[in-house]
């Protein structure tokens, strides 16, 4: 049986380290991503990281197949971004900085300046096959907030962590939401759609987005809100690419505006909705 | 015997006309919104700090030693051989695993070690996990003074006289510097421990192996409870300890609680003098959880402090002194 469950992954602090500068900063992605999704998935499971050079880890290799969609969310979040912070700090204990300027045997300290997520927070969805005994432990281990191994946010300094039920403040307003569980509805994307993740995108995201006077602003269902009022790009890794070990990127946009039919290819949108609320909403799943 | 619950807590440190986790200009870190916060590290390093003076005969890798013929801090290699002598050409990854495992600092915090020399690359994800700081006082007042070097500037002005030989214009004047310090706040650091982080390398170093053990966790709350007071240097005197919160669950529970950060609260008044910390929300937190909880320890520093909306079932005791715990 497949289903798709959501939850909230929040941490005070996140760094999700590009790997493509390693001098002077180091720089984080401001999105999650699913490799990095992958490794919190392996640590609720409990299975093993990465141990040797050049050979996948078993968490890699066991949950790589889990399709999964990612929504920045929370009040930090701006339009998909987060504020970001430089920290600098030092590592003293002298192992790591070989050499002060001419005289290579001289241990000295080592500056490092890290650029830092300030309160990330994501939903997370997840298409599981419950057939599969990790996804059916995924599946019970998040809805009961547990977890093998304490998930962090890029850092073990960031520790991360989700609510299993909905967190109310005393007004009854919602103020973190809980680990929701959805129906899968069919459909074949014959309207326009809104989608909740970020998605990869296949062409300018200018030609796919409804801009106001397209549609018939006097239906029915016509709402203000369709038209969106930001597009949010970043480059990210989907997944890894397993004859050089290292990711491979894909173009990821995020919009609160609806797109045109066949914006995007249909296999990997799901329409579903939510069990208790019946709130509908299409998600990419990568 | 071995530790294997998991907790989860928070460690407060008070820094009063104190600099207790600096930038790099001197300033205590703040964030963009002007909040003050710490790195993992300043309060780590109080920890490590303490087990070296105080446990003199624990082994503590990550900090730094001086070699005794030349006074420079040793290497990562020189670190090792060291503090295992007899082991010198080691690149057996049992024997560096074991090693490893025998410092207290490593069986808590966790090691990257990565020995060119040896060829030999180790990572351990400790069990302890430390999160960054946030000052949760409801002030953030920086101030900077200045202060007066006792000595003259050691690069005088270079001056020609009429014969044109080079004299040197002593200074008449030693120079200004500039220290800041924080008026008042109040560092939360999160922390969990995890003892299944340890399974790896003890499967790896078999009987060579030493787990995280009770009496490392009776040493480390020492030091979690006393660190930051104990170290004293010029910027930090006047950075204390002031709580420390231990949530300890039953054996096998691996539930993931969220960071007591935004939990934790300080009332903007004192009373008689005292800080009050509120925590409503972490009890309201747990009142969820209690068939998952084993004990609850609350640690204060019963002379400057007070905390209310205590948890039930939670135990204070003072934050200085042994407790009756170490031998």
């Amino acid at each position: 049986m497949k289903t798709v469950i959501s939850f909230d992954l929040h941490a005070d602090m996140g760094f999700l380290k590009k790997p493509d500068i390693n001098e002077k900063v180091y720089l984080t992605y401001n999105m999650l991503h699913k490799p990095c999704v992958l490794g919190i998935l392996g640590a609720i499971v409990g299975l093993q990281g990465f141990t040797k050079n050049k050979e996948f880890p078993n968490y890699y290799k066991k949950l790589k197949s889990i399709p999964i969609g990612i929504k920045p969310i929370g009040s930090y979040c701006d339009n998909g971004n987060f504020s970001k912070i430089v920290i600098k700090y030092n590592n003293a204990t002298c192992f790591a900085n070989k050499g002060i300027e001419g005289n290579p045997n001289v241990q000295a300290i080592l500056n490092i300046a890290e650029q830092t997520l300030i309160r990330p927070a994501y939903r997370i969805f997840l298409l599981l096959d419950l057939e599969k005994e990790n996804e059916q432990t995924l599946y019970n281990r998040i809805r009961q907030q547990e977890a093998s191994f304490i998930p962090y946010l890029g850092k073990n300094d960031y520790s991360a962590w989700w609510y299993k039920e909905d967190v109310k403040t005393d007004d009854g307003a919602i103020l973190f939401q809980g680990v929701k569980e959805y129906n899968i509805l069919q459909d074949e994307f014959k309207d326009n759609y809104k989608i909740e993740t970020v998605f990869v995108k296949q062409k300018p995201v200018v030609e796919s987005v409804v801009e106001e006077g397209e549609e018939d602003d006097f239906s029915d269902n016509f709402q203000i809100s369709d038209f969106g009022t930001y597009v949010y790009f970043e480059k990210l890794p989907l997944k890894y690419n397993e004859q050089l070990y290292q990711y491979d990127y894909a173009d990821f946009a995020l919009t609160d505006s609806k797109l045109k039919v066949g914006s995007l290819p249909t296999e990997n949108l799901y329409h579903i909705q939510e069990q208790d609320s019946r709130q509908r909403f299409v998600v990419q799943l990568n | 015997m071995n530790f294997d619950n998991r907790v989860f807590g928070c460690a407060i440190v008070k820094a009063i006309n104190s600099n207790y986790n600096a930038d790099f200009s001197g300033q205590p870190r703040t964030l963009p919104n002007g909040i003050v916060y710490a790195t993992d590290k300043a309060f780590k390093y109080t920890v490590r700090y303490y087990f070296t003076k105080m446990y003199p005969n624990e082994k503590v890798f990550y900090f730094q030693t001086p070699k005794p013929d030349t006074g420079n801090p040793r290497s990562l290699d020189d670190k090792y051989n060291f503090l295992f002598k007899d082991t010198k050409d080691e690149k057996d990854k049992k024997i560096v695993n074991g090693n490893l495992l025998k410092c207290i600092d490593i069986r808590l915090f966790g090691a990257t070690y990565a020995n060119k020399a040896k060829k030999v690359n180790i990572s351990i994800h400790g069990p302890l996990q430390v999160n960054h700081a946030k000052n949760i006082w409801h002030e953030n007042n920086i101030y900077t003074e200045q202060i007066k070097a006792p000595f003259a500037d050691p690069k005088p002005k270079k001056e020609k006289t009429e014969e044109g030989e080079e004299s040197f214009d002593e200074a008449a004047m030693t120079t200004i510097g500039r220290q800041s310090k924080l008026q008042e706040g109040h560092y939360l650091h999160h922390f969990s421990i995890n003892p299944q982080n340890l399974k790896d390398p003890l499967e790896v170093a078999g009987e060579l192996g030493t787990a995280l053990l009770k009496e490392d966790i009776i040493k480390l709350k020492a030091a979690m409870r006393q660190g930051a007071t104990f170290y004293d240097s010029a910027s930090k005197a006047g950075t204390d300890n002031e709580i420390l919160f231990w949530l300890q669950l039953n054996k096998d529970s691996k539930l993931i609680l969220p960071a007591f950060t935004d939990l934790v609260k300080t009332l903007p008044e004192k009373q008689e003098g005292k800080t009050v910390f509120d925590f409503e929300k972490v009890s309201q937190l747990l009142s969820c959880f209690s068939s998952e909880i084993e004990t609850i320890e609350f640690y204060i520093n019963g002379q400057s402090a007070m905390a209310i909306n205590l948890p039930e079932g939670c135990t204070s005791l003072p934050l200085f002194g042994n407790n009756g715990e170490e031998a």
